[in-house]
């Protein structure tokens, strides 16, 4: 691994850092951190247990964490600061400064029915953010590159969508340098790497960040992760308006099924090619690939 | 005539060790009121703007001995060491403290270090009568010293 994919992985506990350094930092896509339990990885798009040397199918050869090296994770990913994430961390998660989203599971704390806090928190699921370059060239070619169309990429959680949402970020700011592009950013993976002159809103919810920007920034595109039921109403008015809405959701059913047929352009994807898209559906639903 | 000067001169270098031995105390109540100044700006920061540590400890790291250990503890966010002008009490005190910051959501941040607060005025309030009484009885000792020397030189 380079000097840059181990400053990545500096909040994690030194025995898997440690082991992390004999795997391909390209290949490494999900870390599984449970307390007192044998740390998984995602590698090569499997599921496989970390031993000291690596990768292992053996669980007995695994790498056991602590419930204090759980601690001391979250601690140093929050930068130190637990405190400075406790919004972050009562939707059960937490992005790193490095741009790695850690998923959460710990003892949610409830006053007056809302969620004020998670505390003990006992399992960390790290999903690695990866640049990859030409990813979205697909995607870009037949769903924006003659004309800005609303795009939604849609797939079942860990296909890639991120990623190729973060390239589809950088090939609109060199195909489009005129236009003022938006990130709604409500999780801060989308912009963990360079986003170019794009303005970014971090943190937010859909429904505030689309209200706010709208009105503040006046975008030409508006790029977000994750749309859930929800925040359709956001993205349609921002549509209305005369924005591009350029988004994704978890969706792993027929296309046929998708409630929300408000764009033009859906792309899906699937396991066998995490980070390509399998099938390319223009407005009529009919496939372009 | 060079017998006086003499003599002054052991009083006065006599009563500046005193000064010396004193010196201890009067870092103990620098650090302290350091200590309760950025508890109360970790509290704000914290509380208002949810700074991350690192941004409120850089803005202390100029502040002498504190400045110095916030440096050190910066580095890991892990004080396992002591500080030397301090007793054993106030070394754990110091310990726990920083054991505690930044580790939870703010709500127990606040809460609390909300209970600390009284010990940490009282620990400061003490540090700074310690350093009045103590300097003030060490450089009288040494000026008594000087002045023994002197008679018996005479």
């Amino acid at each position: 691994m380079s000097a840059y994919d181990i400053q990545m992985y500096d909040f994690l506990p030194p025995c898997v850092k440690s082991a992390l350094k004999n795997l391909n930092a390209n290949l490494l896509y999900e870390l599984r951190l449970r307390s007192d339990r044998p740390v998984k990885v995602n590698y090569r798009g499997e599921y496989v247990f970390l031993g000291e040397n690596g990768v292992t199918a053996r669980r007995e050869g695994a790498i056991v964490v602590s419930a204090k090296e759980i601690s001391d994770c979250v601690f140093a990913a929050s930068d130190f600061s637990v405190y400075s994430c406790s919004e972050q961390m009562k939707e059960c998660f937490l992005t790193a400064k490095t741009g790695e989203r850690l998923g959460l599971a710990g003892t949610l704390v409830r006053e007056n029915g809302k969620v004020i806090a998670l505390r003990d928190v006992r399992s960390l699921c790290i999903r690695i953010p990866h640049p990859v370059e030409h990813c979205a060239d697909k995607v870009f070619a037949l769903c924006e590159a003659d004309r800005l169309r609303n795009c939604i990429l849609l797939s079942a959680p860990g296909y890639g969508k991120t990623t190729v949402l973060r390239e589809l970020v950088r090939l609109l700011g060199v195909h489009y340098p005129t236009k003022n592009i938006l990130i709604a950013d409500e999780r801060g993976e989308i912009s963990a790497f360079d986003t170019g002159d794009a303005d970014v809103l971090l943190f937010g919810g859909k429904k505030e960040t689309f209200s706010f920007g709208l009105r503040a920034l006046r975008p030409d595109i508006i790029v977000t992760d994750e749309l859930q039921e929800e925040d359709f109403p956001a993205v349609q008015k921002a549509m209305d308006a005369g924005m591009t809405v350029i988004a994704s959701a978890h969706f792993g059913r027929g296309i046929d099924r998708f409630a929300h047929p408000v764009f033009e352009r859906y792309v899906c994807f699937s396991r066998e090619k995490i980070g390509q898209a399998t099938a390319i559906y223009d407005e009529n639903f009919q496939n372009l690939l | 005539m060079i017998s006086y000067i003499l003599y002054i001169c052991i009083v006065l270098f006599l009563t500046y060790i005193g000064y010396f031995l004193s010196g201890k105390y009067r870092a103990a109540k620098k650090f302290y009121v350091d200590w309760e100044q950025f508890h109360q700006k970790f509290l704000t920061e914290a509380g208002y703007a949810r700074r991350p540590l690192g941004e409120v400890i850089e803005s202390f790291k100029d502040r002498g001995a504190f400045g110095t250990f916030l440096t050190e503890y910066g580095k890991r966010h892990v004080w396992e060491g002591k500080i030397d002008f301090f007793g054993k009490e106030d070394n754990d005190f110091l310990r726990e403290y920083f054991s505690f910051l930044g580790r939870t959501d703010f709500k127990a941040q606040k809460e609390y270090f909300d209970g600390v607060n009284k010990k940490l005025v009282s620990a400061r309030e003490r540090a700074e009568k310690d350093a009045v009484r103590y300097t003030d009885l060490y450089v009288k000792l040494g000026f008594l010293l000087g002045l023994i020397a002197v008679i018996l030189l005479l």
